[in-house]
C-alpha cells in the first residue's frame, strides 16, 4: 500500500525513531566520555581499558561465554532433534510446552527452578553453581530453535526426503544426507539466537547460580544499582554491539 | 517411527524435568507452612493463598493489572503511527521494519539501563535542562510508575509494531481509495475503515504486550527502585530477602493461572501462533 | 509376456473430514515385463497413491505386491528394487549433479561408483553438466537428472509420476521422444502415473485407466481409443458422440463421421441431420449438427471438404466398424494374461 505519507505521520514516526534510538546512541555516546558525569568532556577510551583490567568483569565474561557456548550446543542439537520429530507429525502436547516456556515469565520460571533445585539437592549432594545454570539455560533456549529450524522444514519441499528413502537411504540416512544439509542455515541462525539469549539472561541465572558463577548481565545489575562508575556505558556499549550482530546475522540465515 | 521417537525424546525429558517438574513444585510450595528460618515445613495449608486475598496484595496485583493496561495502551498509541508508516513506504518497507527490530535485539538488561542512563538525577535529561537553565533542580524522573511504563512501552514496542504492520499489508489498498471516492477526509477514512480493519493486529499485538509486561520484574526492578511495585517484584523478595517461598510461590501460581488464562482466551477468540 | 510387477486385489482408504475415503478398490493388475506401462485417471482416481504404494512410501490395507514373484509389501521404499522419478524431481539442492546420480551408490567402489554415474549421465545427454547445481539447470535438465539417478541404480520398474506435466508443449514433444527412446534402449520396465490422456496414449504401450479406485479398462491405446468398453472410458480418452441410430445407442468418434449432401452409395450407414452452426478452428472446421431423432453431433471436416451453413440438412454417415458399443464390462490384462 503506497498511499501517500501526511506530513504528521512522517513526523510522528520520525520522533518514535528518534525515540526508539536515544536512550542506546546516549549509552555508546558517553561510553567514550572522559568524564564521568553526563557532561561531555572529550573522548576517551579509559572506561573500556578500566574494564579491561578487572578481573571480576574478566571471570564473569569467561562465565558467560563458557555457560552460553554449552547451553547452545545443548539446546541446538536437542532442538533441532524436536523440530524434525515434530516436524514428521504434530505432536500438541509437545508444542504446548515449548509455547509454555516462552510464554511463562522469567521470575516465575527462575524461582519454579530454584525451588526445584533445593528440593533436589535434599537428596543429592550438589550445590548451585555452573552446571545448574547451564541446565536452565538448555531448558528456556531449545524453544527458539524448535521455532525457527520448524519454520524452516514447513517450507522445505517432502519429496526430498522420500527420494532419498526412494534411492536406498535408510530413515537416519535420509535425515543426515539430505535434510539436515537442507536446513543447516536454519539451525545455525536457531543456535545463534540461543546464544544471545543466554549471554543476555538476568533474572533466571541469578536465582540459580552459584557463588563462582556470576555472569555478565549479574555484573551490568550490580553495577547498574550502584550506579558508581561509567564503565558501565562501556560494558552496555560492547553487549549491544555484539549481541546486535548475533541477532542479525541469524536473521540474515534465515532469510538464506 | 522408530527414529522420530528418539529425535524427541531429549526436548521431552528437557520440558519434563526443567520446565513441567519445576513448576509443579512451585505449586506444592505453595500450599506447604513457611519455616522457622525460611525454608519450607509440613502442615499442608492454603493459609498463603489466604493471604492473597488481603487487600494489600490484591492491589499490588490490581495495580500491576493496571499498569501493563496502560502499557499496552501507550504501546498502541506509539506503535499505530510507526507501523502506518511503515506500510506506506514502498520500497523502504523492509528498512525500515529492520529499524524498529534492531533496538531490540540487544540486552533487556542493557535497554534498561539506558533509561536509568537518562532519567535518574544525575542522568542525560536532568544534566540537559539543568545546564540550559529550565530547572533548578534535578526532576525525579525515574524511579516512579512513569518510568516503569516508559521502560516497558520501549522494550515491547516490536511486539506490537509487527503484528499492527503485518495486518496492514493484508489490508486491500483499494478500500481506502473507495473510502476516498465515497466522500471521506482522510482522517474518517483512517477511523471508520482502516481502524476496524486492523482489529486483529492490534489485538494481536496487544496480547504481546500486555503478557510480558504484566509479568516483568527486571524493569520495575531497574526502574521502579522499589516505589513501584509489580507481582513480579513481590515473588522474588519471597525468595531471596522476605524468606516466605509459599507465598512467593502461591503469587507466582497467581500469575501464572492469569497468564495461562489470558493466552487460552486469546487463543480461542481464534488467535494466531505466537513467534 | 511375463508379468514382472503383481498388483493383486490392493486397496488403501482414508478417514478424512467427510468419512473414510476409499482411494484404491480391490486393484488387480500385472504389468508386463519390459513395458512401458501407463496408469491413466482423473485426479482422485487412485493413481498417485497405487503408485506410493508401488514405491513403499504407502502400505495397502488389504491386498499383495509382488515383485518377480515376490511380495515386496513388507520392505521398506530403500529396500525396493524400484525406483520413482517424483513430479517435482527431488533433486537435492544441496548437491551437485553428480552428487545426486551418485547419492544411491553408497555400497559400491568409487571406481565403480563414477564408472556408473557417468554412463547414466550420458544416457540422458548430461555429460558436461555434473558439476552444476540443481537451481542452475532448466526443467527439462532436471529431469534428466532425476532420470540418471534413478536409473543408475538399475531398478526392475521405474515409477514416472506426471512426467510431461511440468513441462511447456514444445519440451513435452522433445522429452516425449526421448523417454520412448530410453525405454526401448534399456529395456527396464516403466510405470508412468498421469491424468493427461495424450500422455499415456503418446508414450505408453499398455494404459489401465482408473477411476474412483477401480480399474476400468486395460490394453493397448488402440484397444481403449476404438473399443472402449465403458462410457467413462470413451469420453475420457477424446471427444465422442453419443446417438440413437435404429434401436440402439452407439458412440461415434468425431473424425469418423463424414458429411455428405445426399446418402453414400457404400455400405455406410446413415442418419439425417440438421446443421446448427460451423466453428472455425483454423486446420479443422467444426460442425454442430442435431440428427432427425434430436441428439446433437459434433463432426470435423476440413476446409477442403465443402462447407456447410447452418439449417443445411445433410447426411452423416459411418462405417459400422467405427461404432463405439458399451455395455461390456471393463477388461482385466490379469484375464488376458491368464489366457494361454
Amino acid at each position: 500500500m503506497s498511499a501517500p505519507i501526511s506530513k504528521t505521520l512522517r513526523t510522528s514516526a520520525g520522533l518514535i525513531f528518534a525515540f526508539l534510538y536515544l536512550p542506546l546512541a546516549a549509552l555508546i555516546a558517553f561510553s567514550v566520555n572522559q568524564s564521568s558525569s553526563t557532561v561531555w568532556a572529550g573522548f576517551s577510551m579509559r572506561w573500556y581499558q578500566e574494564l579491561w583490567s578487572d578481573p571480576q568483569i574478566l571471570s564473569a565474561t569467561a562465565n558467560s561465554l563458557l555457560i552460553a557456548a554449552t547451553s547452545t550446543v545443548l539446546a541446538t542439537i536437542i532442538g533441532t532433534l524436536a523440530a524434525y520429530g515434530l516436524w514428521k507429525r504434530q505432536s500438541r502436547l509437545l508444542v504446548s510446552t515449548v509455547y509454555l516456556s516462552l510464554v511463562t515469565p522469567e521470575i516465575v520460571m527462575g524461582v519454579a527452578l530454584l525451588a526445584f533445585y533445593q528440593a533436589v539437592f535434599r537428596y543429592l549432594d550438589v550445590q548451585l553453581g555452573m552446571h545448574t545454570v547451564i541446565l536452565a539455560h538448555i531448558s528456556f533456549c531449545f524453544a527458539y530453535v524448535v521455532l525457527v529450524v520448524l519454520a524452516r522444514l514447513r517450507n522445505m519441499d517432502a519429496s526430498l526426503e522420500e527420494a532419498a528413502l526412494d534411492l536406498g537411504a535408510t530413515e537416519w540416512q535420509a535425515f543426515y544426507r539430505v535434510t539436515l544439509p537442507c536446513i543447516a542455515p536454519a539451525v545455525a541462525a536457531g543456535a545463534l539466537l540461543a546464544f544471545s539469549t543466554s549471554l543476555d539472561d538476568y533474572v533466571i541465572t541469578s536465582l540459580v547460580a552459584g557463588v563462582d558463577s556470576e555472569t555478565l548481565p549479574m555484573v551490568i545489575y550490580a553495577k547498574a544499582r550502584r550506579a558508581i562508575s561509567p564503565s558501565i556505558n562501556a560494558l552496555c556499549a560492547i553487549i549491544v554491539v555484539a549481541v546486535g550482530s548475533l541477532v542479525l546475522l541469524s536473521q540474515r540465515l534465515q532469510r538464506s | 517411527m522408530n527414529l522420530r521417537r528418539i529425535f524427541l525424546a531429549p526436548a521431552w525429558v528437557m520440558t519434563a524435568i526443567f520446565l513441567v517438574l519445576p513448576l509443579f513444585v512451585v505449586l506444592a510450595y505453595s500450599f506447604l507452612t513457611r519455616g522457622a528460618y525460611g525454608g519450607l515445613q509440613l502442615p499442608w495449608t492454603t493459609e498463603s493463598y489466604q493471604r492473597l486475598v488481603d487487600p494489600l496484595y490484591l492491589s499490588i496485583l490490581g495495580r500491576s493489572f493496571l499498569l501493563a493496561a496502560v502499557v499496552t495502551l501507550v504501546s498502541l498509541l506509539v506503535a499505530y503511527p510507526l507501523a502506518l508508516f511503515i506500510s506506506r513506504s514502498g520500497r523502504r518497507k523492509m528498512l525500515w521494519l529492520n529499524l524498529v527490530m534492531l533496538p531490540f535485539f540487544t540486552s533487556l538488561l542493557v535497554r534498561t539501563y539506558a533509561w536509568v542512563f537518562l532519567l535518574r538525577d544525575t542522568g542525560l535529561f536532568n544534566t540537559v535542562l539543568l545546564s540550559v537553565g529550565l530547572i533548578q533542580e534535578p526532576l525525579p524522573l525515574l524511579y516512579n510508575d512513569g518510568a516503569v511504563v516508559l521502560g516497558l512501552v520501549y522494550s515491547y514496542l516490536p511486539f506490537m509494531v509487527l503484528p499492527i504492520f503485518a495486518n496492514l499489508e493484508r489490508i486491500d489498498p483499494n478500500l481506502l481509495e473507495a473510502a476516498a471516492d465515497l466522500g471521506e477526509s482522510p482522517l474518517w477514512a483512517l477511523w471508520r475503515v482502516l481502524a476496524p480493519l486492523s482489529r486483529p493486529g492490534i489485538v494481536a499485538g496487544s496480547v504481546l504486550v500486555f503478557i510480558p509486561s504484566l509479568g516483568s520484574y527486571l524493569t520495575p526492578d531497574l526502574l521502579g527502585g522499589g516505589k513501584s511495585v509489580w507481582v513480579g517484584n513481590v515473588i522474588q523478595n519471597q525468595f531471596t530477602n522476605a524468606r516466605d517461598w509459599p507465598f512467593g510461590a502461591a503469587l507466582g501460581v497467581c500469575l501464572m493461572l492469569l497468564v495461562l488464562g489470558l493466552m487460552r482466551l486469546w487463543q480461542s477468540k481464534g488467535g494466531g501462533e505466537l513467534g | 509376456m511375463s508379468a514382472i510387477l503383481e498388483l493383486l486385489g490392493i486397496s488403501r482408504r482414508y478417514d478424512s473430514v467427510a468419512g473414510t475415503v476409499t482411494a484404491v478398490d480391490n486393484l488387480t493388475l500385472a504389468i508386463p515385463k519390459g513395458s512401458f506401462f501407463g496408469l491413466l485417471g482423473p485426479s482422485g482416481c487412485g493413481k498417485t497413491t497405487t503408485l506410493r504404494m508401488i514405491a513403499g512410501f504407502e502400505h495397502p490395507d488389504q491386498g499383495d505386491i509382488r515383485l518377480n514373484g515376490s511380495s515386496i509389501i513388507g520392505l521398506k521404499p530403500y529396500q525396493r528394487r524400484v525406483n520413482t522419478v517424483f513430479q517435482s524431481y527431488g533433486l537435492f539442492p544441496h548437491l551437485s549433479v553428480r552428487a545426486n546420480v551418485e547419492f544411491g551408490l553408497r555400497h559400491v567402489s568409487a571406481t565403480e561408483r563414477s564408472q556408473r554415474s557417468k554412463e547414466a549421465l550420458a544416457l540422458v545427454r548430461m555429460t558436461g553438466k555434473e558439476d552444476r547445481y540443481p537451481s542452475q539447470l532448466s526443467g527439462g535438465e532436471k529431469q534428466r537428472t532425476a532420470l540418471a539417478r534413478s536409473l543408475v541404480l538399475q531398478p526392475e520398474v521405474l515409477l514416472l509420476d506426471e512426467p510431461l506435466s511440468a513441462l511447456d508443449a514444445r519440451l513435452r514433444d522433445q522429452v516425449r521422444r526421448e523417454l520412448t527412446q530410453l525405454q526401448q534402449q534399456l529395456g527396464i520396465t516403466f510405470l508412468l502415473v498421469t491424468h493427461d490422456q495424450e500422455e499415456a496414449l503418446s508414450l505408453c504401450g499398455q494404459i489401465a485407466i482408473l477411476s474412483h479406485g477401480k480399474m476400468m479398462q486395460c490394453g493397448t491405446p488402440q484397444d481403449l481409443y476404438l473399443h472402449p468398453s465403458s462410457r467413462f472410458v470413451a469420453d475420457f480418452l477424446g471427444k465422442v458422440n453419443w446417438l440413437r441410430f435404429v434401436n440402439q445407442e452407439i458412440g461415434l468418434r468425431p473424425e469418423a463421421i463424414r458429411l455428405s449432401l445426399e446418402t453414400p452409395p457404400d455400405s455406410s450407414r446413415c442418419v439425417q441431420a440438421r446443421v446448427q452452426q460451423t466453428v472455425f478452428l483454423g486446420n479443422l472446421v467444426q460442425v454442430e449438427l442435431w440428427t432427425d431423432r434430436g441428439d446433437l453431433v459434433l463432426a470435423e471436416t476440413s476446409r477442403f471438404e465443402g462447407t456447410y451453413t447452418p439449417g443445411q440438412a445433410v447426411c452423416l454417415s459411418w462405417l459400422p466398424a467405427d461404432e463405439i458399443h458399451v455395455d461390456a464390462q471393463p477388461v482385466s490384462l490379469a484375464a488376458e494374461l491368464a489366457q494361454p
